[in-house]
């Protein structure tokens, strides 16, 4: 079980391997680094990446990767966030790489921007919930992954009054005849739906009101969240991936997106 | 080319075959044969086909009878049967000196047979006198001594022919060793001799036989063991012979001698049946029928056996309905929606109400049974009356072959629920290819007896389809997943019926007991095998196989105490004497009846249909015609949601279904509330007022029920108004009180409950109003149907019926003087209702504030609603939404924004005193601005749509209404169902579509049927009368055939009365054109 850095820049890697190394201590995985050589790309700057296991690997990256993911028991691939100009100098960008690992439904990545919170030891964590059995992709993983005693795992529902078409969805209730029922039946439903986790770790939901991407930064900063576990959809457009995309400037601290889609019926049993 | 003799003996031999299929044609209760030669070829031929065969007919209440001349070590330890109770496996051993009955642990000795010293020493004496006899010719023996009660010699210790070798093979070589040996007469020279030395030795009374290898001195023989088969199995058991099947191989003669099993046809077995599988070269004596090969041959037999029994198994278990009208299918597993599934899935009989959980259960899976009515504190802050739900008796788990047979283990290949709403049962069935790669099938089916509303049924059934394994139920009273009040549950053993019961008692408060018990269902090849802990029925069954048990369970209950065990074990007794079959057949024949008074048939849209139907069978199910100790929770009895308290959804939106179509369920509904008033006049004191003011939610005791308060999420507690403020329930109680008797005429509960009610109700409303400067009295610090706006004064909903409720309540007592002058006087002197106190109630009725405008021929919806602040429509899109939680309350609080019909619901409940263009009026001002954050909203907007001939937006609200509980991305039916909303779809489709409602003592009509709809059937009970309507489309006209039975009724048609008497009638309308009434 393995967390893998990709190590492409010197500047954000020293970050995205501390988080790396924190995450993985979490859920107990090991950390590798690989860099993989492009032709015509010059080497990065050296860096002090501590005691990293790096291999050099000559290829194109996401066919490197998603070869090494496949070969190894990779849980999950980390990058450092690059921001693509000088001419917008706000704008994070996912890189094409870390955004084909995950279309591809290869390996949930860990997103780290220099300036976020770092990450050196996972108490917290936010995971933003639609309700929709296909997002809830990453509260599974972060069940799996990280649920233990002692940690927190914050199930963030924002309410847009947009309601997920999905069947299976549990949205915040959009009747509710005696408010003091609705809300603990709800809250109930919602658990039994996206989370069981016996492991111990102490899981809270949150209902807010507003724009997601806007409230779940403002949750992960005054929850002090160590870490933000998102699914990923597929696209940077709408929904999710429009979430997505602005968390990657906001989010105060890492983020781990997760591919979205639905569980086997009877691993759920 | 075949001669003529040839011919005729292939015509007997025909005749002989059809003779043998017709007397092997039909079951046998006692099996009998021979092991050796017959069951198996040889003592080291492989068992395990009749190991399986003999165990899965000892299932099915056969008794079996193996006849050997070995002991039992060897003829037990080649067998290997184990049938899963003791008393229907014999061993008949030792040539009939021992009996032996075997059980799950192995053989028992029942009874043996010794011989007497001076008796062995004779034969002893026989047999070596023997062995010398023909070792002196050479010839020689083994003298077998260690057999009970007799000795046998060897003729062929040397024999290295083929294991199974025929008699007459064995036969020939005997013969010939003896002839060699200078006995001419071969074997029988050999008996002859044994015979003369038996008489010799003093033992006259044994007897010699031989089997062709051996020759045996002994003192019994088969005829012993047919003898003891004939004693235990047939008398004993009060058989008669012809019931009784035995099976040999050698009944026939071999060369001079008679076959060994000859001594099988005893006197007292000759009507019995025998067969010889032998081959029997020389026939078979009569009257044994020749069937020949061998132990193949017997094993066909058996399974022939089996197969007759097992074909009541397959055929028997019931089937839901092949009509997608009257199917809810839920096809698949989802885990997600899976709680869902089993509230829709509920099984109810407004006694209990058990959830459609998955019967081997799950980590998703919450199972529970309501029972409605009881009961006790629960133990929360702020602790308030729960339910005391009982425990889990659906549970059965499935092994096959000690694997537990799970959704989780291996991989779903089929998987369907059906509720059959016709029947009230849900229908399970499912293939699951488990992880060994073998396939088993599951079906399951339950219900909640409708004609026993005690009782529960179930019938499960698992086959292997593609192997043979052990495959055992396990059954067990597990937990409730629901919470509630429940302060302790004991499980002991039931000894009989044999299963579990568990007492179950809530924090003072009720308690319950259930008897469950499982057993194998007819025709299936399983037994109860004894366990401390659970019932468990299982058996080692071959692929195809079907193991089907039925478990049935009682529940009693009481509202204070917990009932006697004795009562639910008598119940459960009298549910196992009527069998799950009969069971069925009565709970179906009770739907047949329910559905016949309440069916409302649609054509042309057929999901409006299925919405109709769900909502119709969870309210007949949820309802209890005859117990009036318990009403109808807001959310039924398939979950825990709103802890089966009883709101102003029952009068309001329930209740009408009852009246119109099972009045005598109405009745016992409001009777519960007036067996309340104590606890509404004790609320009202409470509160500072007279009279009686229903609590908001009510339990067991008719108080006040509400919980105080609620913990934020930030842990502030935070205060509930509705049991303070939502005053307008005692205005709703009073209106369902009126309502129910113009309907019904019913004059009788008019005199004893209803005028007593009103009177109460309508006394608190006049000491509730406040009296102002200018004579008008208002209602302050209300909560109205509008939730969103706490503590307004003047609330129109609230006013208007209650200045309603004090009208009727004048009138009733005026009718009570007029109908039962005693009764009348009873009143006023009971209830202290002087002169005085009436004229007042006058005074405030007129002078109550309604909030009315007759210029906009607006209702005001409480004082200020028009200053308060606008809210752009955009904001209240996509409908139904929770304003309060998107805009946030102190938002809606101040803002024009209404949660669900006040205004529009006034002008659907007084629809026969409200004119049309006042309800046109308030529902194009309110419908824009209304949310529907609440599930009993978007109902009664489609009805009153619909009245207002705006039959597009009302088929728009009756779909929105019917997503609330089966919308796919709504999932608020989880834990409940909405039994409002269901009562809202059924008014929404008669008295808005079918446009079928009360005037006075008429009914109006004025059908305005959705788009899709072509035609429309129900009954309908008023006044006496049963009527069956038949709305048909005809372009755009309409015609409606009407047949009235019992009583005349009057229908309103364009504000003109018409009698119907009984008979059939057609009415007509065209173009909007006059109605045209026609007598058929």
């Amino acid at each position: 079980m393995t967390l893998l850095v990709a190590v492409a820049d010197a500047g954000a890697d020293r970050a995205v391997v501390r988080a790396a190394r924190a995450l993985a201590a979490a859920a107990g995985w090991e950390v590798r680094g690989v860099h993989v050589r492009e032709p015509d790309v010059p080497e990065p700057a050296s860096a002090d990446l501590g005691e990293l296991d790096l291999i050099a690997v000559d290829g194109e990256p996401v066919e490197v990767l998603s070869a090494l993911v496949r070969r190894t028991t990779v849980d999950a691939v980390a990058f450092g966030l690059s921001c693509p100009s000088a001419s917008s100098p706000g704008t994070w960008v996912l890189g094409h790489v870390a955004e084909a690992l995950l279309d591809n439904h290869v390996a949930p990545v860990l997103l780290v921007r220099p300036g976020m919170r770092t990450l050196t030891r996972l108490r917290r964590l936010v995971v933003p919930l639609e309700g929709s059995p296909s997002s809830s992709a990453a509260m599974r993983a972060a069940d799996e992954a990280f649920c233990a005693r002692g940690r927190e795992i914050l199930m963030l529902h924002v309410v847009t009054g947009d309601v997920p078409d999905e069947a299976g969805s549990l949205p915040a209730p959009r009747i509710m005849d005696q408010e003091h029922y609705e809300w603990p039946a709800w809250q109930d439903e919602f658990t039994l739906r996206f989370s069981q986790c016996p492991k111990g770790g102490r899981h809270g939901i949150a209902v807010r009101v507003g724009d997601p991407a806007t409230v779940i930064a403002e949750e992960a900063d005054t929850g002090a969240a160590d870490l933000i576990v998102l699914s990923w959809s597929g696209s940077f457009e709408s929904g999710h991936g429009a979430v997505i995309k602005e968390l990657l400037v906001t989010a105060p601290c890492p983020l781990l997106l997760v591919p979205s889609g639905l569980p086997d019926a009877a691993s759920l049993t | 080319m075949a001669s003529a003799g040839d011919r005729v003996e292939e015509r007997g031999e025909k005749a002989r075959a059809r003779e043998l299929e017709r007397a092997l044609e039909r079951e046998f209760s006692v099996v009998c044969f021979a092991w050796d030669g017959t069951a198996v070829a040889h003592r080291g031929a492989d068992a395990a086909a009749v190991r399986s065969r003999v165990e899965r007919l000892t299932a099915l209440g056969v008794d079996i009878a193996v006849i050997s001349s070995a002991g039992v070590r060897e003829v037990d330890h080649h067998l290997g049967a184990r049938p899963g109770v003791e008393g229907r496996l014999f061993l008949f051993l030792s040539r009939g000196s021992e009996t032996y009955v075997v059980g799950p642990a192995g053989p028992r000795l029942l009874e043996r047979w010794r011989a007497t010293a001076s008796e062995y020493e004779g034969l002893d004496e026989a047999a070596e006198a023997l062995c010398r006899r023909l070792a002196s010719a050479g010839l020689q023996v083994d003298l077998v001594r260690d057999r009970l009660n007799r000795r046998s010699l060897d003729l062929l210790p040397d024999w290295a022919g083929p294991p199974g070798a025929s008699a007459l093979e064995l036969r020939r070589e005997v013969d010939a060793r003896l002839n060699a040996a200078g006995f001419p007469g071969g074997l029988e020279e050999g008996i002859r001799l044994a015979r003369d030395l038996v008489r010799e030795a003093g033992v006259a009374h044994a007897a010699v036989t031989s089997d062709a290898r051996h020759i045996d001195l002994g003192l019994t023989g088969k005829a012993d063991a047919m003898h003891a088969v004939a004693r235990v199995l047939v008398a004993g058991r009060g058989r008669a012979p012809e019931d009784v099947l035995v099976v040999g191989d050698s009944f026939g003669p071999v060369a001079d001698g008679q076959g060994t099993d000859s001594a099988m046809l005893i006197p007292e077995l000759q009507r019995s049946v025998f067969v010889s599988v032998g081959q029997e070269p020389a026939g078979v004596p009569s009257p044994v029928l020749h069937g020949g090969g061998g132990p193949v041959r017997f094993l066909d037999i058996l399974h022939d056996q089996l197969a007759m029994r097992e074909i009541v198994a397959q055929t028997s278990f019931p089937e839901p309905t092949d009509d997608p009208g009257w199917r809810f299918e839920v096809k698949g597993f989802d885990p997600f929606r899976e709680r869902e599934v089993e509230t829709w899935l509920t099984v109810a009989n407004g006694e209990t109400g058990t959830r459609g959980a998955l019967e081997e259960g799950s980590a998703i899976s919450t199972p529970a049974t309501f029972v409605a009515g009881v009961y006790g504190d629960g133990t929360g802050d702020p602790a308030f009356r729960q339910p005391v739900p009982a425990p889990d008796w659906t549970g059965l788990r499935l092994m096959a072959d000690g694997s537990l047979v799970t959704l989780a283990n291996g991989e779903i290949v089929d998987h369907e629920r059906v509720l059959d709403l016709r029947h009230g049962v849900v229908y399970r069935t499912w293939r699951q290819r488990l992880r060994n790669g073998r396939t088993i099938r599951v079906r399951t089916a339950r219900f909640a007896s409708l004609a026993d509303r005690e009782l529960m049924a179930a019938r499960a059934e698992a086959v292997p389809e593609d192997f043979g394994a052990r495959i055992v139920w396990q059954s067990a009273i597990g937990v409730t997943h629901a919470g509630g009040s429940i302060k302790e549950t004991e499980i002991d053993i039931l000894e009989d019926p044999p299963g579990l019961i568990a007492r179950t008692r809530g924090r003072n408060g009720g308690g319950h007991v259930l008897a469950v018990t499982t057993s194998p269902a007819p025709g299936s090849p399983v037994a109860r095998m004894p366990q401390q802990a659970r019932d468990v029925i299982g058996g080692r069954l071959e692929q195809g196989d079907p193991a089907t048990v039925d478990r049935l369970a009682a529940i009693v209950s009481a509202r204070t105490r917990v009932p006697s065990p004795e009562v639910a074990r008598h119940a459960l007794e009298r549910a196992r004497d009527t069998g799950f079959d009969a069971l069925l057949e009565r709970h179906r024949a009770a739907w047949d009846a329910a559905w016949a008074a309440a069916d409302l048939r649609v054509d042309g849209d057929p999901e409006d249909q299925h919405a109709l139907r769900f909502a119709i069978y969870h309210m007949i199910s949820t309802a209890h015609p005859e117990k009036d100790t318990v009403s109808i929770g807001a959310r039924g009895l398939g979950g825990m949601s709103y802890f089966l308290h009883v709101f102003w959804d029952t009068e309001i939106f329930v209740l009408p279904f009852f009246i119109y179509t099972q009045p005598e369920t109405a009745l016992t509904m409001l009777t519960y509330r007036y067996r309340n008033l104590p606890g509404a006049r004790e609320k009202a004191a409470r509160m500072g007022f007279r009279g009686a003011l229903y609590p908001w939610e009510s339990a067991d005791k008719g108080v006040e029920t509400t919980p105080p308060y609620v913990y934020g999420p930030d842990g502030e507690q935070v205060p509930i108004l509705s049991g303070l403020m939502e005053h307008h329930i005692s205005a709703d109680v009073a209106w369902a009180v009126w309502e129910y008797w113009k309907a019904t005429g019913d004059d009788a509960f008019m005199v004893d409950k209803g005028a007593e009610m009103l009177l109460e109700t309508a006394r608190f409303w006049v000491s509730r109003a406040a009296e102002d400067e200018e004579g008008r009295y208002h209602v302050r610090v209300v909560v109205g149907p509008d939730e969103y706006h706490e503590g307004v004064d003047d609330n129109a909903y609230t006013n208007v019926l209650a200045r309603w409720n004090i009208k009727r309540a004048l009138e009733a007592l005026a009718w009570l003087d007029d109908h039962d002058r005693a009764r009348a006087r009873e009143l006023r002197k009971r209830l202290k209702l002087a002169g005085r106190e009436l004229a007042r109630w006058r005074r405030v009725m007129e002078g109550y504030v309604t909030g009315f405008d007759p210029e906009t021929l607006l209702f005001e919806q409480f004082a200020g609603f028009y200053d308060m602040a606008d809210v752009p429509l955009e904001r209240l899109r996509p409908r139904p939404m929770a304003a309060d939680l998107l805009l946030g309350r102190d938002v809606t609080l101040v803002s024009k924004v209404v949660k669900q019909a006040d205004v529009v619901m006034l002008c659907h409940v007084l629809a026969d005193e409200i004119d049309e263009a006042t309800t046109r009026a308030n529902y194009d001002y309110y419908e824009p601005i209304t949310s529907h954050g609440s599930s009993l909203s978007p109902g009664i907007h489609a009805a009153v749509a619909a009245r207002l001939h705006d039959v597009a937006e009302a088929t728009s609200y009756f779909k929105m209404a019917a997503a609330i509980d089966l919308g796919d991305n709504m999932g608020n039916a989880a834990a409940g169902l909405h039994m409002a909303t269901m009562g809202g779809l059924w008014q929404a489709a008669v008295m808005g579509f079918c446009g079928i409602m009360r005037r006075g003592e008429a009914l109006r009509l004025d059908p305005q049927l959705p788009a899709a709809w072509s035609r429309v059937r129900l009954p309908l009970r008023f006044r006496g009368a049963q009527l069956h309507l038949d709305l048909r489309r005809h372009g755009d006209g309409v015609d409606v055939g009407i047949t009235v039975a019992e009583e005349p009724v009057t229908f309103r048609l364009d504000g003109v009365d018409h009698e119907l008497t009984p008979g059939a009638h057609r009415l007509r309308r065209r173009d909007g054109g006059p109605w045209r009434v026609e007598a058929l």
